[in-house]
This record gives C-alpha cells, sequence and structure tokens, in this order.
C-alpha cells in the first residue's frame, strides 16, 4: 500500500477542541482560516502543520 | 481512522467538575497508527498545559468512521486551561445501552463521561496507587456504580 507524500492525510486538532483532517494542502488552508476567524491569528504554512499528525490514507 | 479523546476532570470543594473545549463537545486528538495512546494523551495534556495525576482509558466506541479511545484525565483543581474552555460541573447521566451484540444506537460525551467515573470509582476501589492519589474523592465517587468491563461501543477488547 502506497503511502506517498501525495496521498498522505493529515488531522490537526486546535487547542480549542476544532478539528480537522485531509490532504497537506486542505488542512493549511483550514488550518490558516480557522486561526485567522476564530483566534484572530495569521498562521504560517510552517506554524499551521506544526501539530499535524500523519494519518494512514483512506483506502 | 483512530483517535483519542480526553476528558479532563477535577473535584472542587466536594463537587466534580470537567473541562471543556469551546469547539467540540470533547477533545479528541489524533492517533497515529503504531503509537502508544497514553503516550499520545500525555502529549495532548502537556500542549494544553495540563499536568493529570490520574489517566486512565475508560471506554472506547465507533463515532462515524473514527475508533474512539476515551481517557480520564483526574487534573489538579488548580488546573488552567486554555482560555476558552468552560469549567462545568458535572451532572449524572444515563449510561447509553445496547443489546448484548449491538452498540448503542448513539452516545453522547455526557454518557461517556458517566461511564468514565463510573470506572473510576471502580478503580478507586480496586487500586491502591488510585486510591491514594483520589483521597477525598470517596464522597463524591460513592454514588457512580462501576461498570468497568462493559465497553461502549459493543463487546468488551
Ligand atoms: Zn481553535
Amino acid at each position: 500500500m502506497q503511502d506517498s507524500e501525495s496521498t498522505r492525510q493529515w488531522q490537526v486538532t486546535c487547542v480549542c477542541g476544532w478539528r480537522t483532517s485531509g490532504a497537506r494542502g486542505e488542512v493549511v488552508s483550514a488550518v490558516i482560516a480557522h486561526g485567522r476567524d476564530t483566534h484572530s491569528q495569521d498562521l504560517t504554512e510552517e506554524q499551521a502543520m506544526s501539530q499535524a499528525v500523519p494519518m494512514p490514507a483512506d483506502e | 481512522m483512530q483517535a483519542i479523546e480526553i476528558l479532563p476532570v477535577f473535584l472542587r470543594k466536594g463537587h466534580l467538575w470537567s473541562l471543556c473545549p469551546e469547539h467540540a463537545d470533547s477533545f479528541v486528538v489524533a492517533w497515529p497508527v503504531g503509537a502508544q495512546p497514553e503516550k499520545i494523551t500525555e502529549q495532548a495534556m502537556v500542549h494544553l498545559g495540563m499536568q493529570p495525576t490520574v489517566l486512565h482509558s475508560t471506554s472506547w466506541r465507533q463515532a462515524g468512521k473514527e475508533l474512539v479511545l476515551t481517557y480520564i484525565a483526574v487534573v489538579p483543581p488548580s488546573s488552567v486551561p486554555p482560555p476558552s474552555w468552560q469549567i462545568v460541573e458535572i451532572a449524572r447521566s444515563e449510561l447509553a445501552r445496547g443489546d448484548a451484540t449491538a452498540p448503542p444506537s448513539s452516545i453522547g460525551v455526557a454518557q461517556v463521561q458517566e461511564h468514565a467515573l463510573r470506572h473510576l470509582a471502580w478503580l478507586r476501589k480496586d487500586d491502591p496507587a488510585i486510591a491514594r492519589l483520589l483521597d477525598g474523592w470517596s464522597l463524591v465517587l460513592a454514588d457512580y456504580v462501576p461498570e468497568p468491563f462493559r465497553a461502549l461501543g459493543g463487546l468488551a477488547l
């Protein structure tokens, strides 16, 4: 089973309890939007991925 | 997919309180395949700025596509959760019940917490180390009927 960067799934839980998961790009976009809209924080891509946990890709 | 749910609780002035995140019913973190759940849970608590005195897995359930393993985390009453979190006095709740071979049709966090506290009540009687750590909890746990071996999600693991 392949687990390349392109198929890898990630999950993030914010300290407020909000969660998101998906491919790297989806997670980065969601976390940046959540930071901006909910916490009035501007996050970089690196910051957005700093708490991301890699998960196995969906089959 | 699998995840870990953490239910932080503390005892203050003879009452049980739960610490609840603002944007979810409970705090749930990813549990990567092969990772030790207790380590993931400890790391998550450190990230939240809280140091549990007791950390114990109390149930599991299927939630959508995820298998969720629940930990109760007893923290000192002086613990300070993240700013947006709420501190809520715990009320009793009916347990979610399925039948002999099937899980309940729906399980709420209050029911998971009720089950966790019943488990803690049993653990306090069974484990001297936990009893020492939960000195002062006897009255508040007295009404919780222990059901330690009944997995919320169906058959016991
Ligand atoms: Zn948040």
